[in-house]
């Protein structure tokens, strides 16, 4: 794995989907407990650890590691 | 950074207090992003927040320092520079960093900042614009641009704007600069800058406002289509050459304003 996401922190605001180059991400149709559809990574093995989600991300949700 | 259960977290979650996540900012709303570009600024700097104390008025941005693990003040409108005056003379070595909003530090704080930059008083000020009373409904504030409607200025804002940062200049701060959210990487290192700055730091961070700003002004909630709006109407250095001056009328510069050294505030008096 090597795009960890806390759903639920997440309030579906779109931003990671937006810088992501590789379009990696997707809004699931999953709701979290403060009631937002969260985001996942859908293409994940697209990542490129550009770092830019976790970088953008208001609510501290993403985190990218490669994987040792 | 790990979970109980095992999920990897972002490592900077390391200077937030876990039990007030998730946060109390809209979806989408810049000042998340100004927290999260603080964090990395601190642990680019090693700096411990707990050695630190931060400072904010009342407002969206004045929320921020609150999900820090520092030592906090918050309370008065406005009254944060006075604060940090008083705490900067009688600690003269603890770092103090500053959270305001437009509407806490360009109106009812404003004449505290003039005369913190004319003193050169040793913080670092962040300022979150999100060009209007964002916590009370999105009424109209100094900040906001002509012609754009809000709650209070349903046909249209009157009034010129205020530029915060060449106001700063011209009171005397020593290091003054302007980004957006947009920008991550160029917020990173100018609160890097002014961290590290020795003298009185104005940091201007120009953010969305997707409930209040979006909705009344641009008719959008969507944070992304307010930040692309955010790009739309400012430009740095690098992307206003070749431009003709009418284009970049009523936009925002992004950029460092001023960096330079100077003696620094530290009481009216040199007798003991």
């Amino acid at each position: 794995m090597a795009v960890y996401i806390d759903t639920a922190l997440c309030k579906s605001c779109k931003l990671c989907i937006s810088v992501c180059p590789k379009h990696v991400f997707e809004i699931t149709t999953h709701v979290n407990a403060k009631g937002y559809n969260y985001v996942e990574a859908a293409r994940e093995a697209d990542c490129i650890f550009c770092g830019q989600c976790e970088m953008t991300c208001p609510d501290f949700v993403i985190h990218v590691e490669k994987d040792a | 950074m790990e979970q109980a259960h095992g999920l990897k977290i972002n490592p900077n979650r390391k200077f937030l207090r876990p039990e007030k996540l998730p946060h109390f900012f809209c979806s989408g709303c810049g000042c998340g992003q100004v927290l999260n570009y603080y964090t990395q600024a601190l642990d680019e700097l090693g700096m411990d927040p707990e050695r630190m104390v931060h400072i904010a008025g009342v407002g969206c941005t004045a929320r921020i320092p609150v999900y820090l693990k520092t030592d906090m003040l918050h309370g008065v409108h406005g009254r944060t520079l006075a604060w940090a005056t008083g705490i900067k003379l009688m600690q003269p070595d603890t770092p103090v960093v500053i959270f305001a909003g437009d509407g806490d530090l360009a109106s009812i704080g404003g004449n505290h900042l003039i005369h913190a930059c004319r003193r050169n008083l040793d913080v670092t000020v962040v300022m979150v614009n999100n060009l209007n009373f964002a916590m009370t409904g999105g009424q109209v504030a100094p900040t906001t641009p002509e012609e754009v409607r809000t709650m209070t200025t349903p046909y249209g804002n009157a009034e010129p704007r205020f530029d915060i940062c060449q106001l700063a200049v011209a009171a005397g701060a020593s290091h003054v600069e302007r980004w957006s959210t947009a920008k991550p990487v160029q917020c990173r290192k100018a609160m890097e800058r002014a961290l590290q700055h020795k003298g009185f730091s104005l940091i201007e961070i120009v953010s969305q406002c997707p409930t209040h700003y979006g909705r009344y002004a641009l008719g959008t909630g969507d944070p992304v289509k307010v930040l692309e709006w955010i790009k739309g109407n400012t430009y740095t250095d690098a992307e206003a050459k070749g431009k003709a001056p009418e284009e970049l009328e009523g936009k925002l510069r992004l950029g460092q304003f001023i960096l330079e050294d100077r003696p620094i505030y530290q009481g009216t008096t040199s007798l003991g």
